[in-house]
């Protein structure tokens, strides 16, 4: 696991604002070949769009009128630039399935998507430093092997088995306390339905606990064999004085490139974890968008994902970069 | 019932967790009240498969199983099919032919309201069949009221329509009875449309739930339930997951496998309705060398229906003759049931020169069972060293190439008659098989123009003509599964596998 | 104590890399020789739907009435060559955009790190199902599609590693001799990243082997009525309130794998943290 550490790249020469801006509108242009690349793609996609949406009973006249109603007659420059100029201003077009403005359909689906991968985020950071640092603390415990053995474990488990098995565990099979799928009604805010989001939630937080609180851990036995932290012991500094003001601010700071990595990861891994567990966000959508399809909405969706993915990783670049230059 | 904040949590304590939980987070925010009203006024929350394509327009060309369990509470049509498969009157009383079968006088039942509170009359029928008759709709009932000639639909008086024919037609009435060609108020589709169905919308997000409430103004008998919430899920195992920890009443769709684990448990019972439903495998019959007529009987002699049967289908089925189901006045001919039989098949296709057939089953797995007969059915198939791969696709590359697949898993959930018209024929993009017999043409022409004891004759051949020269594997008739919670009362099984149509009964709690 | 602590720690170390080598070696015979062991043929329907375990079917039957034990013998063969292939293929590119980027530098690197992060935005997942969903489905596509969605990620942690190899003397005075780069590369700058490339590989093994499984079960990975693990899961959970079996066995086994290849594959990545901490 030590490899999402290491993915972040480290600015030559040292760390300064003009650096961080250049950073910055580098990743507005990469963001730009993203949707370049997304578009292309999902044009290609094979199966005529028109005789999909129609169905089995149309004829070839019918097809061809709803083609040309569509644009998909026209070029694909002109569409990609009808298509980004829309994205910019707000109008993503309707979807194809049934008509509805894009941003209708997503709008609500991203508040579900963000809440459910946001307050997971705010559980895990906590939990993870907490229980990485009394891990740490406690080396070599039965407590420590335990929580090294079972976050092996969760970080090699697919997010689908760990949401089934507590779908088993807590909904249908075995206690039957909290509801097996997350349906939040149409026009709800996710959590006037808080029973709803504790599965997918503890899902989520389950496995990036098991993975951030496992680089903390790392982090702060790093930090507590310091030359600094043995030099204050040898100081006879007292031992909740070294921890508090010296080796816990170490640790979480070397941990934080990692925990936005995490965040990254946590708003993608949505995906699976909205699927298993019926829940109306970006995921589903989609899912459901590749299955039916609808091009404006799976380039809506894909689009927003992959910024929030994109944002996140340039955060943990910069947190990284800044920790070095420190 | 009170959704919020807490939400259907089964547990004191759960709530109490859940409550203390949402404090916590957003105190500031809270739900609005949505209790709804006292007694008999309960709601059925119904478990439906997710269409994000879907509309309130009944007359849409490509409805899923979702929007036409909507549609069915809230339009109705001219006649309608009961339970048990008979026709009866709904917003007709009678129709009346002239003698050469060309022309036809219906007769609107009186006093009947549409759910905004508007007089039904005849301009909404005659409206509503230019619509439906109308080649830039693309509605998907189109095929079965293709001799309906729009230009001379009128109204005679306000209770009376007059339809002209541009070829003799006898089963009018069985026609009229298609979920897909429901009567709706003039000027409200496809946009708003008005039914007069017992049920009206309250609420609809497409692809995500809907509410329906009770109309108090219905014609007929008027259900008990004050309310119907139809919510949509990815899948058959969340609905089944909704089921079991109570957030629905009832799973619109679930497999053998899911009925079967799910009954007895929690007090969950099982609605199965058995009835003609068939789910069978396409062969087309404009690519070698399903051309050859004895590679089809050597297929159809291939498959063990018995396996199907109690593999693919958990035992909720019953097997089939390779030919579509009778009807309750004219059920189908009982000649000698076809067994799997490797010897001839091999004998078959060695005369047919294809011994070393090999092909792939394109299946998108839509229903349960689909991938599953596929499956069966290779494994059958290589007894006789022919090789079949199961293609699994999405459901859009099915229909975008649909009438090119070689070989392909169908259903059929409609009555004999309009099959006969709509996928037996050889024109109808229905019929994917491309099946072009001209026996059967013509016997269809003398169903059309048949009326009582005739018209079952001609079906009993039309039945033989399929079984012996048919383009279709048919192994099985599959039941109808929909598991729902002991508190549910009132439900019947249907023939025609939608039994979510006839609620008037229902009651739901104890 | 402190060397107290440190034997004891090693201790565990080993320990956790043997346990490792012990799953990994038992998924690897399942894989290798489960083919040769099956009581039946795994696509052969042999009983009633998921049939409880008894004398003919240990593992009982699935959710068609194929024996369990067969179908699980027979499923991780197509699963482990694709994970291999996908790992295989990411860390191949990622280490030649890698180290090409730190060898060349300036307009070379920034155009090739620009690319990697056009690919970086697209979450694993996702990238796969857009592709997999306009080319359609088939085993060797997926893999070639898992291994293009790690290339980035590779890339930037091998870049990394090089560039202070290629900053070296050793290398300086190669190229200021006119050795070829390709020469280069090979003999001098691989040699200096091989512990990063090891702990890449067996950590991307491990995140194939889950995203495969998951493309499986969302429909997307391999078709049936192959038998494969993952899909295993996704076919049966339907009756998994009545028949736990058939899809807690092939969980099981990807566990074993993922689980025994992380353990080795930190252990490793311990052992080299170890090493060059002290050099």
């Amino acid at each position: 696991m030590s490899s999402l550490m290491t993915r972040v790249s480290v600015p030559r020469g040292g760390l300064s604002f003009s650096w961080l801006v250049r950073r910055l509108l580098l990743g507005v242009f990469v963001l730009l070949l993203v949707s370049v690349l997304l578009f292309l793609v999902t044009q290609a996609l094979p199966g005529d769009v028109a005789r999909i949406i129609l169905g089995k009973d149309a004829t070839a006249e019918q097809v061809a009128d709803l083609r040309q109603q569509l644009g998909l007659d026209r070029s694909l420059v002109v569409q990609y630039w009808h298509w980004l100029t829309g994205v910019l201003t707000g109008e993503m077009g309707s979807s194809l399935q049934n008509g509805e403005p894009v941003v209708d359909i997503i709008g609500p689906r991203m508040l579900d998507s963000f809440a459910l991968g946001l307050i997971s985020l705010v559980l895990i950071l906590p939990i993870a430093v907490v229980v990485g640092v009394f891990s740490a603390h406690q080396r070599d415990s039965a407590w420590d092997k335990a929580f090294v053995a079972v976050s092996s474990l969760f970080t090699a488990l697919p997010a689908f088995v760990v949401g089934m098995l507590l779908i088993a565990l807590f909904a249908t099979s075995v206690l039957g306390v909290l509801p097996g799928v997350s349906n939040i009604p149409p026009g709800d805010m996710p959590w006037w339905h808080p029973a709803e989001l504790v599965l997918p939630v503890t899902t989520l937080t389950l496995m990036g606990v098991m993975y951030l609180g496992r680089l903390v851990r790392a982090s702060f036995i790093d930090a507590m064999n310091s030359e600094y932290v043995q030099m204050a012991t040898l100081k006879g500094l007292s031992g909740r004085r070294i921890l508090f003001r010296h080796a816990l601010p170490n640790a979480v700071a070397a941990s934080l490139p990692a925990a936005s990595l995490v965040a990254a990861v946590t708003i993608t891994g949505v995906v699976v974890v909205e699927y298993v567990y019926s829940y109306p966000g970006l995921g589903t959508a989609v899912v459901s968008a590749v299955n039916s399809h609808d091009l404006p909405v799976l380039q809506a969706c894909i689009l927003v994902l992959a910024t929030a993915y994109y944002v996140f990783n340039l955060l943990a670049d910069i947190l990284s970069a800044m920790g070095r230059s420190r | 019932m009170t959704r919020c904040p807490t939400s259907p949590g089964p547990t004191r304590s759960t709530r109490a967790l859940a409550a203390v939980l949402a404090a916590a987070l957003l105190a500031a925010c809270s739900a609005p009240d949505r209790a709804s009203g006292g007694a008999g006024s309960a709601t059925l929350r119904i478990a439906a498969a997710t269409d994000p394509g879907e509309t309130l327009n009944p007359y849409a060309s490509n409805q899923s199983p979702t929007q036409q369990l909507r549609s069915a509470l809230l339009y109705e049509g001219l006649t309608r099919l009961d339970p048990t498969g008979k026709v009866d009157w709904a917003l007709a009383t009678d129709m009346t032919p002239n003698a050469d079968l060309t022309e036809w006088t219906i007769k609107l039942r009186s006093g009947v309201k549409f759910s905004d509170g508007s007089d039904f009359t005849s301009a909404d029928v005659v409206s509503s069949i230019k619509y439906l008759r109308d080649p830039a709709h693309a509605v998907q009932g189109l095929a079965f009221i293709q001799t309906v000639d729009a230009n001379t639909v009128t109204a005679l008086d306000p209770l009376t329509v007059r339809v002209g024919l541009s070829q003799p037609f006898g089963p009018f009435k069985d026609i009229w009875a298609n979920i897909l060609l429901p009567m709706t108020k003039t000027g409200t589709a496809p946009a708003k449309p008005v039914g007069t169905g017992p049920f009206s919308v309250k609420t609809f997000t497409a692809g995500r739930q809907s509410t329906l409430a009770r109309f108090d103004g219905y014609w007929g008998d008027k259900p008990k339930l004050g309310a119907v919430d139809i919510v949509e899920y990815e899948s058959q195992q969340a609905q089944a997951n909704a089921l079991l920890s109570k957030q629905v009443d009832i799973a619109s769709g679930a497999s053998p496998t899911i009925a079967k684990s799910l009954a007895g448990k929690d007090g969950i019972q099982l609605l199965d309705s058995k009835g003609d439903y068939t789910l069978r495998i396409g062969l087309n019959t404009t690519v070698a060398p399903f051309d050859d007529m004895r590679v089809r009987q050597a297929l159809r002699l291939l498959i063990d229906r018995d396996q199907v049967v109690s593999n693919a289908f958990g035992g909720y089925a019953r097997v089939a003759n390779d030919h579509e189901g009778g009807t309750p006045q004219c059920p189908a001919p009982d000649f000698p049931q076809r067994k799997q039989d490797i010897q001839q098949a091999k004998k078959l296709l060695a005369e047919a020169g294809q011994s070393n057939l090999s092909f792939a089953i394109t299946t998108d797995g839509l229903l349960p069972g689909m991938r599953e007969l596929a499956q069966v059915f290779a494994e059958n198939a290589a007894k006789a060293g022919v090789k079949v791969e199961v293609n699994v696709v999405p459901v859009p590359e099915l229909l975008s190439k649909w009438g090119k697949w070689p070989a392909f898993v169908d259903f059929n959930p409609i009555p004999y008659l309009p099959t006969v018209i709509g996928t037996l024929q050889p024109d109808q993009v229905s019929n994917a098989t491309h099946w072009d017999n001209a026996n059967f043409i013509k016997l269809s022409g003398e169903l059309f123009q048949a009326t009582g004891d005739r018209q079952c004759a001609v079906m009993n051949q039309l039945h033989k003509i399929e079984n012996e020269q048919g383009s279709m594997i048919i192994p099985a008739f599959v039941d109808v599964l929909m598991p729902y919670q002991g508190s549910v009362q009132g439900l019947v099984t249907d023939v025609n596998g939608r039994p979510l149509s006839f609620l008037t009964n229902v009651t739901v709690g104890s | 104590m402190n060397g107290n602590l440190s034997v004891l720690g090693r201790a565990m170390r080993t320990g956790q890399a043997r346990l490792g080598l012990v799953l990994l070696s038992v998924v690897g015979f399942v894989v290798l020789f489960g083919h040769f062991l099956m009581p039946y043929a795994p696509d052969t329907i042999v009983g009633q739907p998921l049939a409880d375990p008894d004398g003919s079917f240990l593992l009982g039957t699935d959710i068609l009435g194929r024996d369990v034990l067969s179908r699980l013998l027979d499923g991780g063969l197509t699963l482990s060559w694709m994970a291999v292939l996908a790992a295989g293929l990411g860390v191949f590119l990622g280490c030649l955009v890698g180290l090409t980027a730190a060898y060349r530098g300036g307009a070379v690197d920034a155009v090739l790190m620009r690319a990697m992060d056009v690919l970086l935005s697209f979450p694993e997942i996702i990238f796969v199902l857009l592709f997999v969903s306009m080319l359609g489905r088939s085993t060797l596509l997926t893999s070639v599609l898992v291994g293009i969605a790690f290339m980035p990620g590779v890339s930037r942690v091998l870049r990394g590693a090089a560039l202070p190899v290629v900053a070296s003397e050793y290398v300086l005075w190669a190229r200021a001799n006119g050795l070829p780069p390709r020469q280069v590369l090979l003999r001098e700058v691989l040699p200096g990243v091989t512990s990063p490339l090891m702990v890449e590989t067996g950590m991307r093994l491990v995140w194939a082997v889950a995203a495969i499984a998951s493309l499986s079960y969302l429909g997307f990975g391999i078709a049936p009525p192959a038998a494969d693990w993952g899909l295993m899961v996704g076919e049966n959970q339907d009756g998994l309130s009545v028949a736990p079996l058939p899809v807690l066995a092939p969980i099981t086994l990807i566990l074993m794998m993922a689980l025994g290849g992380n353990l080795v594959a930190e252990s490793v990545a311990r052992t080299v943290g170890r090493t060059e901490g002290k050099r």
